[in-house]
């Protein structure tokens, strides 16, 4: 109660902020090329009013939608998001924003064809799903050390025809940024469609200094709660494709198991390892 | 026990061949050497405070504006200051025979770790993947592509994805930052200063007058000035200042013009500045700074942050200023800019009249009627240039460029 956003006061304590109710959320429904794709979500409500939203317009064909790449520089993979909404979470009495949990539901496809096979068999949508996450998050290194790890938490989910996982992408050392979250699923033979959450917290400091502050499960669970309503229902084309592809293939589900991509090179791993040495010998010297 | 000569055991910081003779008291050598060692790593911010003591032996007198207070009262020719540097507070005792002494460190050895989490200033990398994405930089050097936009953020209390989205709208919004276009295709610098509070504006308006020498901006103005230093050679660089972050830009920049250090090539501009204005603009035009036609954007006097934090009269003294010391700027702009000034301090009539009365005896032209085009009027005032644009735009642009 009273999880408003003015701020008035400081907080001191832990506290568990409070965000919209997913019993108000309305169900979005909207097709690409003929596969359904629904699922529940609250009206937007970010604390940002740059914030942007993007209502999925009720039919979409792939030929029709600008697909743009994730990075300006390099286009190896192409989205077009298809819905954008994020909802702030308060704290308690006047303590203001906490922390906001933005969604985005887009089209994903590669911007080349490195591949031929089809998104639908399971280990050339694991291959292709590898390098999506290296393209996005294997970037960023911190004296050595990936400063992302991904996927963690891999679930696979049964419940669809298409194969189907959620997973997390988790910050590592010398990384202060939120945890992300996705759902994918692919919806034909080169496009898959990417549910993405950001479980941001405010403030300043790492994620297990929050975790002391600011509880993350509010947001976890809208999160959670709106994955468990996705609904995906595929055209009879593209079950056709699917049948065509899984043709002679003898495994048709995604692994139980999918570790942690490495990035690093044994040089940056030396690298790391240097900087460690080097840390411990600056406590030395203080401590002497 | 009486002997106050250095023991062996001191070694000099700096001063050893020329300068002033700078020295450690036992307690701060220990510390100064783990400083000294991660500098020598290539550690960015532990160099610059390294440096910094090190500028002593050349006296205090250069520093004397920026970053130093003084501790307490002068007595038998010594004198006691705090040095504030990123990472480290020091204080240091000056001796009567002209020597300096650093009695006490007080330093944060994991800085680097601490400006990661944005709990203290640093310089932030911004780029557009599907989401705003933030990632601290090393060094304090910016992106070396041409034109690169650095915007100067007010200090909030926040992770810097959420300053990125408070401060989007007025960023894109500056006439040189390109719009949101350019910003979200080729990302962004981004120079944030955590703080409880807002830089100057209304409530401190103590701060907002006297920023250039505000010691609570000195770690963040410094590393500011250290990234604006490093980046001199690049090309077309724009130092865009959001809201209080005007504040830390004109502390940064005093830092530099007290070195006579020039930025030509580069472009600055503050968004709804809520500190000194006529003081920003005087260093700006010391370090050779470039500017839009003007030197701030989306200025809302209506805001009081930012008409108290900004000086009241500034609207009047900033036009003043740039009539004296920048050739480009003539009388008509200078009308345009004290027109605009008034304006929006709400006592229009009077100042047009008395502007529009005094300029048109001598240029023989109806100035009232023309100042429509500065500024949207309300009402049938509005028609006159809004019709001229429409039906003659090549005579309403003409009008218009001369403001």
């Amino acid at each position: 109660m009273f999880n408003w956003s003015l701020k008035l006061r400081e907080q001191a304590e832990f506290c568990t902020p409070q965000g919209p109710s997913f019993k108000k959320a309305k169900k979005i429904k909207f097709s690409i090329n003929g596969t359904e794709i629904s699922f529940f979500a609250p009206r937007h409500s970010s604390h940002f009013p740059s914030k942007e939203v993007i209502q999925p317009r009720k039919e979409n064909v792939y030929d029709h939608l600008m697909m743009r790449p994730y990075k300006s520089y390099n286009e190896r993979w192409l989205y077009n998001a298809l819905c954008r909404r994020s909802w702030g979470f308060y704290g308690e009495w006047f303590t203001g924003y906490m922390g906001e949990l933005s969604m985005r539901v887009s089209l994903v496809t590669p911007g080349e064809l490195t591949q031929t096979a089809s998104f639908f068999r399971p280990k050339a949508f694991e291959n292709s799903l590898a390098d999506f996450l290296q393209y996005l998050y294997a970037d960023e290194i911190y004296e050595g050390a990936q400063k992302w790890l991904a996927p963690i938490d891999w679930t696979v989910v049964n419940s669809w025809s298409c194969p189907a996982a959620t997973f997390y992408v988790r910050p590592n050392v010398g990384n202060a940024e939120s945890p992300d979250r996705y759902y994918i699923f692919p919806i034909s033979d080169k496009h898959f469609i990417e549910v993405y959450f950001n479980l941001h917290r405010g403030g300043s400091g790492s994620q297990e200094e929050k975790d002391k502050l600011i509880s993350l499960s509010t947001i976890e669970q809208l999160s959670t709660d709106i994955m468990n309503s996705i609904q995906i229902k595929l055209s009879p084309e593209v079950q056709a494709q699917q049948a065509k592809a899984l043709e002679g293939c003898e495994d048709t589900t995604l692994s139980v198991k999918f570790p942690p991509l490495k990035w690093t090179t044994p040089e940056q791993d030396a690298e790391y390892e240097q900087y460690l040495q080097d840390e411990i010998r600056t406590q030395e010297i203080l401590n002497s | 026990m009486f002997n106050t000569k250095p023991t062996n055991q001191v070694r000099a910081i700096a001063g050893n061949h020329s300068g002033n003779l700078v020295t450690c008291s036992p307690s701060a050598q220990p510390i100064y050497n783990v400083l000294e060692h991660k500098a020598k790593c290539g550690n960015h911010w532990a160099r610059i405070t390294v440096a910094g003591l090190q500028s002593l032996c050349a006296g205090r007198m250069h520093l004397n504006n920026v970053f130093i207070k003084p501790a307490t009262n002068i007595s038998y020719g010594h004198e006691e200051f705090f040095l504030i540097l990123p990472g480290c507070k020091a204080t240091v005792e000056k001796q009567s025979n002209g020597q300096f002494r650093v009695l006490h460190l007080e330093a944060d050895m994991n800085y680097g770790l601490l400006q990661q989490n944005a709990k203290k200033p640093g310089l932030w990398k911004v780029k557009k993947e599907g989401e705003w994405k933030v990632s601290d930089i090393k060094g304090g050097h910016i992106n070396n592509k041409h034109n690169r936009i650095v915007a100067i953020t007010d200090s909030l209390k926040g992770a810097p994805k959420d300053v990125v989205e408070a401060s989007i709208s007025l960023l894109s919004n500056a006439p040189v930052s390109g719009g949101i276009f350019t910003l979200t295709r080729d990302g962004f610098d981004m120079h944030h200063t955590p703080g409880a509070r807002m830089i100057g504006g209304l409530k401190n308006v103590r701060q907002a007058s006297t920023v250039e020498r505000d010691s609570s901006l000195n770690e963040s103005a410094l590393l500011l000035a250290k990234t604006m230093y490093n980046a001199r050679k690049v090309e077309g660089v724009r130092w865009i200042s959001i809201q209080g972050g005007s504040g830390v830009l004109t502390q940064a920049m005093q830092i530099l013009a007290d070195q006579e250090i020039t930025l030509k090539d580069h472009a600055v501009q503050f968004c709804a500045p809520t500190t000194n204005m006529s003081k920003a603009v005087s260093l700006a035009q010391r370090l050779d700074l470039s500017k839009d036609r003007n030197y701030h954007s989306q200025r809302n006097m209506l805001d009081l942050n930012q008409t108290i934090g900004g000086g009241l009269l500034s609207g009047y003294v900033v036009p003043y200023q740039r009539l004296k010391n920048e050739s480009d700027y003539d009388s008509l702009k200078f009308i345009g800019d004290l027109y605009r000034g008034t304006n929006s301090i709400k006592v229009a009539v009077a100042t047009t009249v008395s502007i529009g009365t005094a300029v048109g005896v001598f240029s023989g032209v109806s100035i009232p009627a023309m100042l429509g085009f500065i500024t949207t009027t309300a009402g049938t005032a509005a028609l006159i240039p809004k019709v001229t644009e429409a039906y003659a735009p090549k005579y309403h642009n003409k009008i218009k460029g001369r403001f």
